[in-house]
Parts: structure tokens; C-alpha cells; sequence
């Protein structure tokens, strides 16, 4: 079962890119068809599995946590939303994103599944490789976007080498510290290496220098691959790690703090630097690098409703960041591959990437009955506990990055249409997909109970 | 000379092969001398964590203990993926050479731009351009002393000189170095520095994170590979930024 679990992936990726050199999709309609037929068909095997009570090894060398079951469920799934939305917009056309998606899905499962640190900290880097074919699959871009695009991978490429090396090596001494445990001072190292291999994997300011570039440049799903799914996968192996750990930082204020003023003031710069940002994409990033400060300080904090928060805006992050994802990719569908700068007035030619875009964004701001708002309520609740300046720190962190969203909004969707832009039109299934996608977010928005329970509990271990 | 472990006999001889490896690929951007010196470092690196593993019961492959063949496996298929590299982005720039002079009468357009840019820094010997490798070398070196003598955590003088060295090396390079080769050379370096440090305090050799780091190091190779043939297939450089500055300087 074991095998299966971790095999079935990779074979289906060799699978589809066999099948797909054997039936050409330029030849083969059904080949079209079928390149985004099975990897969704190979995820939803790989969620049934997961829940197989069976998954579990006998020697514990692999186990999949109540957490991990959860949110890969969670991921697969918006994964399998985004492979569909790319194929409406043609990102599939090269043939290399749905393998590599499937293959990063792979890893990401690996690295939940694997009890083994070492292993799991090189699955995450494996995971990172393997998104930089689909971060530079830019077939027909222009020279310097095709420029800007490597750069950013290689940047990206770098961080998640670092990454991985700081895990390493923190994992490394931490293995000393068992054998040894009178060294308390290398609780010191070990959780200022995690500190900053995570700040460089989830894109934390300052460590965040590979970010903006890419998702301004980069095809817009395949950032999802990195912010929405490997980074939230990170995430996850990052709270299983400190529960078996707590010694670090759930058990340790004096860590503890640091970790949650480092978080916050990453929070606050990363929203004021968004605001001065000249691009759509560098503004997300900005704001996500900000997102994932706040979720950072919800998880060092001592408070359980900071954890709870952080965990759902973990959850909240990955599926507001493929509705905004995909509403990007579709404009730039739309607008035939044209850069974003200078454009306004889409909201009339594009109303339904406007409605998903208006509320990805409302969401990520955490406005009241959409998705986003539980989480970042319950981590500003997590902060007011802490005292007063803490809680208005968050507090303005998220308040910075709403002006933000506003502002990039109104200039691109708002106001007279640029003269003489020619766009297509929206592509119903696109449309579909981008008005499923909202009323998830404002159902969960509506009634979040049920999944903040869902979080609790596996938090707990209980699930 | 025994070559699978260090003794008095060859402790210079693996010393100095590092110290040389890693200046060469500091120093260098011809690939026909990185990959070799990559495969170099590698194997020496194999032989010195080896060494400084203190585990009795080690896996072995033969005669050969698993953690130096996996380590040497790596190092040279990474080597090999790097020379391949090379020669194919030399057989690219043969076979551009028609397409160029036909955009050379046209007299624009970036590409046409980086391969100017790239002929006059592949045919012309500036020694400006060893002069920062060069500094990062001795910067590199002065830190591997601090931290060797500030910080020693291994008890082990060359476990820690080693380490520090692959480190500060390989950060020397990814920081100068401006083309997508070198900043993987300089990944690479650093992989090999935390490699030796799990053999240095790592009690016991676990093939699976043996295998995995393999595996890595030679995944990590083939994208950086696949990275620099994408990239110069289209730009005809390697160099990352600073065509695209120079142009827009140009423009303005």
C-alpha cells in the first residue's frame, strides 16, 4: 500500500507524458482531453488513498497526520480546480503542466507521508524543482518576460536550495541535542535555521527577494503550484514538526516571541511595500509575503486560537490564491499574453474576472463573510491577547494590504478602457470555474464552523 | 596511495585537491575546466566525509562504503550533465552562426544584443573579470578561518574547516557568479557542505537519505542544465541580468 501511495503519482506522470508523445495532442483530440482527464483522475485516487486506514506503515515510517490528511485533501482538490482552469485558458498546450503538477502533487505527498525529516526536508526541495519547469513554461512570451521568468526561477531556485540546507542543518543539530541534551544552546541555532528556511520556502519579508518577480511574470497557475500548494504543504509539515518538537517554540515564549515579532513586522513591511509596488503581480506577492507573516506569528503564538487561525488562513491563502490566480490567467488570456502595466477599464470587457478578482482580493483583506475573515479574525484575537500594540500591529498589516488590493484594483478594472485594446471574450468554462470558486469562498465565509472544527480537531489529533 | 581514506600519507594531497577544485570553480567560467573540477570536489568531498564519519558499522557497497560511492556516483553523473551542457550551448552557438549574420544587418532586437554582449566577453581576456572571483576567494577564505577558530562545533579541525569552506565557497560563487552555470556550481558546493556535516555529526548511515541527497544533487544538476539550454536557446547568453540592464540603458 505504501508503494502505491508514493509510486502511483510519478507512474502516472510517466504515463501521461508516454501517452502523450504517443498520441500528439496537435494529431489526437482526444489527447487533449485526456492530458487533463488523468492527472484529476490520479488525484482523487490519491485523496481516496490517503484516507485508506491501511496507509499507515507497520514500522511508522510512514504515517499521514490528521493535519496532512486534511489539508491534502484540501490542496489535491483545488489542484485538480486549477488543472482545469489552466486547461480553458491553454496553459496545457505545452504538455508539460499537468505532469508536472502531478508530480509536484507527488513530492508535496511524499514529504506528508514520510516520517523521516531528512527525507521530507529533500521531497520539499525535489517539490521545488520540478515547479520551476512549469514556473518556465512560457512558450511564444515576449524576450523580457522570458527573461524576468528564468530569473525568477533561478532566484526561486536558490531560495529553495537554501531552504533546504537550513532544514538540514537544523535537523542535524537537533539530532545532536538529542543524543546530547545538556546543549541547550543549540535550541538557539536550531530554531533560527527553521526560522529563516521557512522565511525563505513561504517567502517571508525580507527573505521574500524571489517572489514578486515570479508571480509578475510567471504563468499564473504555476504560482499557485508554489504559493498555493508547496508552501502550504510546508506549512503543514512545519506545525506537525513543532508539535513533535514543542520543545522548540510551542513549549518555549522566549523563542516564541521573537518568531511572533519577527512574523509581524514582516507583516507590516511587506503590506507597506506593497502599496509601492508597479505591478499587479508584485502586489500579490507582497501581500502573500504579509499573509504568511501573520500565519507565522498565529503559529508561534501561545494562544490555541492564534494556531487555529494561522492553520485556516493557511487553507484560506491556497484557495483565494487560485481564484486570484486564475482570474489573472484569464485576463491575460483575454488580453492575448499583454502585460498588465498600464491597462484600466477591464472591469466592463472582463466582469467575471473583475467579480473574482474583487473578491479573491476582499477575501485576502479578510472583509467579514468572506473566506478570509475567520482566519485573520482569529489571529488578531490570538495578538490582542498578547496586548494592545501587538493586536494593532496585525490589525494594520491587514489593513495596509486592503488599501493595496483596492488600489491595484480600481486602477486595472475601473476608469475609462485603455484605447484601441483588443481582448477575447471570457471563456464560459473559465467563468464557471471563477463563480465556483467565489461562492466557495463566500460559503465558507457564511458558515466556517464546520471547517474550523475540521482544523481543531486535527490540530488536536482528534480528526 | 590509499585513495578511499585519508591518512598521513594523502591528507595534503585531499586537502589540497579541495582547496584547488573549489578555486577553479570560483575562479573559472570555462565549463571544460568547471565540470572536471566539479567531479573533483565531489569525489574529495566523498573521501573526507568518509573519513569524519565515526560510525562503526558502516553500509558498504563492496570494498566501498555506500555514502562515498553514492556521493562519488552523484558528483560525476552532475559532472557529466555539466560538460554536456557546455558542449551542446557551444554546438547552439555554431549553428546561430548563419541566423546571426542575417540579424546582424537587421542592427536590433535583444537577442541580437546578448550574443554581441556575449562575443565580446568570450573572445576577449579581461582580467576585471577575475579580479571579484578572486576577492570573494579571499574573502571566503578569511571567514572559513574566523569561523573555523571562532565557532569549532565538531571537534573535528578539518570536519569544521571543511564545512565552513564549502559553505562560504559556494556562497562566494552563487554571489558573484552571473550567469545560470555558476550559480548552480555554487548550489552544488553548498550542497556538498551540509553533506559533509551530516556525515560529521550524524550518528549512523541511512542509505534512504544517502540515496535521497543523490538523487537531489543530480536532479538539482539536470535543472540547472535545463534552465541554462532554455535560457540561451532563446537570449543566446547565460548571463542573467545584466544584458537585460545594459539594453534598457541602451534605450533609454
Amino acid at each position: 500500500m505504501q508503494f502505491l501511495i508514493i509510486s502511483l503519482p510519478f507512474i502516472m506522470t510517466a504515463f501521461i507524458m508516454g501517452f502523450e508523445s504517443l498520441f500528439p495532442t496537435t494529431n489526437f483530440q482526444f489527447s487533449r482531453r485526456l492530458r487533463v482527464v488523468w492527472p484529476i483522475l490520479t488525484l482523487a485516487v490519491m485523496v481516496l488513498l490517503i484516507w485508506q486506514p491501511s496507509a499507515t506503515g507497520e514500522n511508522g515510517s510512514f504515517e499521514f497526520s490528521a493535519l496532512s490528511k486534511l489539508f491534502l485533501t484540501l490542496l489535491f482538490s483545488l489542484t485538480g480546480l486549477a488543472l482545469l482552469s489552466a486547461d480553458t485558458m491553454g496553459f496545457l498546450n505545452t504538455g508539460r503542466f499537468s505532469p508536472v503538477t502531478l508530480a509536484v502533487c507527488g513530492i508535496v505527498q511524499a514529504a506528508l507521508y514520510i516520517t523521516n525529516p531528512f527525507l521530507v526536508t529533500l521531497c520539499f526541495v525535489a517539490a521545488s524543482f520540478f515547479s520551476i519547469v512549469a514556473i518556465v513554461d512560457l512558450a511564444g512570451a515576449r524576450e523580457e518576460r522570458f527573461v524576468k521568468s528564468v530569473r525568477s526561477a533561478v532566484r526561486y531556485l536558490i531560495a529553495s536550495v537554501l531552504f533546504g540546507l537550513m532544514l538540514f542543518i537544523a535537523l542535524i543539530f537537533l539530532e545532536r541535542l538529542r543524543l546530547d541534551p545538556q546543549q541547550v544552546g543549540l535550541i538557539k541555532v536550531v530554531v533560527a535555521m527553521l526560522a529563516v528556511g521557512f522565511a525563505l520556502r513561504l517567502g517571508i519579508f525580507p527573505f521574500n527577494l524571489w517572489l514578486p518577480e515570479m508571480l509578475e511574470e510567471v504563468p499564473g497557475l504555476a504560482g499557485f503550484l508554489v504559493v498555493g500548494l508547496i508552501n502550504a504543504a510546508a506549512t503543514v509539515f512545519l506545525i506537525d514538526f513543532l508539535q513533535k518538537n514543542p520543545a522548540l517554540l510551542f513549549d518555549n515564549y522566549e523563542e516564541a516571541k521573537i518568531i511572533m515579532m519577527l512574523g509581524l513586522a514582516g507583516a507590516v513591511l511587506a503590506g507597506i511595500l506593497a502599496l509601492g509596488q508597479n505591478g499587479l503581480g508584485k502586489m500579490v506577492a507582497y501581500t502573500v509575503s504579509s499573509d504568511y507573516g501573520l500565519i507565522l506569528f498565529g503559529l508561534a503564538s501561545p494562544h490555541t486560537v492564534g494556531k487555529n487561525g494561522a492553520l485556516f488562513e493557511v487553507a484560506n491563502l491556497a484557495l483565494l490564491q487560485l481564484l486570484i490566480f486564475t482570474c489573472l490567467g484569464l485576463v491575460y488570456y483575454c488580453n492575448q499574453g499583454i502585460s498588465l502595466q498600464g491597462l484600466s477599464g477591464l472591469g466592463q470587457r472582463m466582469p467575471v474576472a473583475a467579480v473574482g478578482l474583487a473578491v479573491g482580493f476582499l477575501g485576502m483583506g479578510g472583509v467579514p463573510l468572506l473566506s478570509g475573515f475567520t482566519g485573520k479574525y482569529l489571529i488578531i484575537q490570538s495578538a490582542a491577547q498578547e496586548g494592545l500594540w501587538w493586536a494593532l500591529a496585525a490589525g494594520s498589516a491587514i489593513a495596509i494590504c486592503v488599501v493595496a488590493y483596492l488600489r491595484y484594483f480600481h486602477s486595472l478594472f475601473m476608469g475609462n478602457a485603455t484605447p484601441g485594446l483588443k481582448t477575447r471574450p471570457e471563456p464560459r468554462a473559465a467563468m464557471a470555474l471563477i463563480l465556483v470558486l467565489v461562492g466557495i469562498v463566500i460559503l465558507i465565509g457564511l458558515w466556517p464552523a464546520p471547517a474550523l472544527d475540521w482544523m481543531n480537531s486535527a490540530l488536536k489529533g482528534t480528526f | 596511495m590509499d585513495l578511499l581514506s585519508l591518512n598521513q600519507n594523502n591528507y595534503v594531497f585531499f586537502v589540497g585537491l579541495l582547496l584547488v577544485s573549489s578555486v577553479v570553480l570560483a575562479v573559472y567560467k570555462d565549463w571544460v575546466l568547471l565540470a572536471p573540477a566539479l567531479v573533483v570536489q565531489f569525489l574529495t568531498v566523498a573521501v573526507i566525509a568518509n573519513e569524519l564519519n565515526e560510525t562503526t558499522v558502516r553500509v558498504m557497497l563492496g570494498v566501498i562504503p555506500l555514502a562515498v560511492f553514492l556521493k562519488g556516483v552523484s558528483g560525476i553523473v552532475a559532472g557529466i550533465i555539466f560538460y554536456l551542457t557546455g558542449y551542446a550551448l557551444v554546438v547552439e552557438r555554431r549553428s546561430h552562426l548563419a541566423q546571426e549574420e542575417a540579424e546582424k544587418s537587421e542592427r536590433r532586437g535583444l537577442r541580437y544584443f546578448f550574443r554581441q554582449q556575449e562575443e565580446a566577453e568570450v573572445y576577449r581576456f579581461r582580467y576585471v573579470d577575475y579580479v571579484l572571483p578572486i576577492g570573494a576567494v579571499i574573502i571566503a577564505s578569511g571567514t572559513t578561518y574566523a569561523l573555523a577558530t571562532l565557532v569549532p562545533f565538531s571537534g573535528n579541525i578539518l570536519g569544521d574547516f571543511a564545512f565552513y569552506w564549502l559553505g562560504c565557497i559556494g556562497t562566494a560563487i552563487m554571489v558573484v557568479g552571473r550567469d545560470i552555470l555558476k550559480l548552480g556550481i555554487g548550489l552544488l558546493v553548498a550542497l556538498n557542505g551540509v553533506d559533509l556535516l551530516y556525515a560529521l555529526l550524524r550518528n549512523g548511515d541511512s542509505p534512504l537519505v544517502l540515496g535521497a541527497s543523490a538523487t537531489a544533487t543530480i536532479l538539482l544538476a539536470l535543472l540547472i542544465s535545463y534552465l541554462a539550454l532554455l535560457f540561451y536557446a532563446k537570449m543566446k547568453t547565460l548571463n542573467l541580468s545584466e544584458g537585460l540592464q545594459r539594453k534598457r540603458r541602451s534605450e533609454a
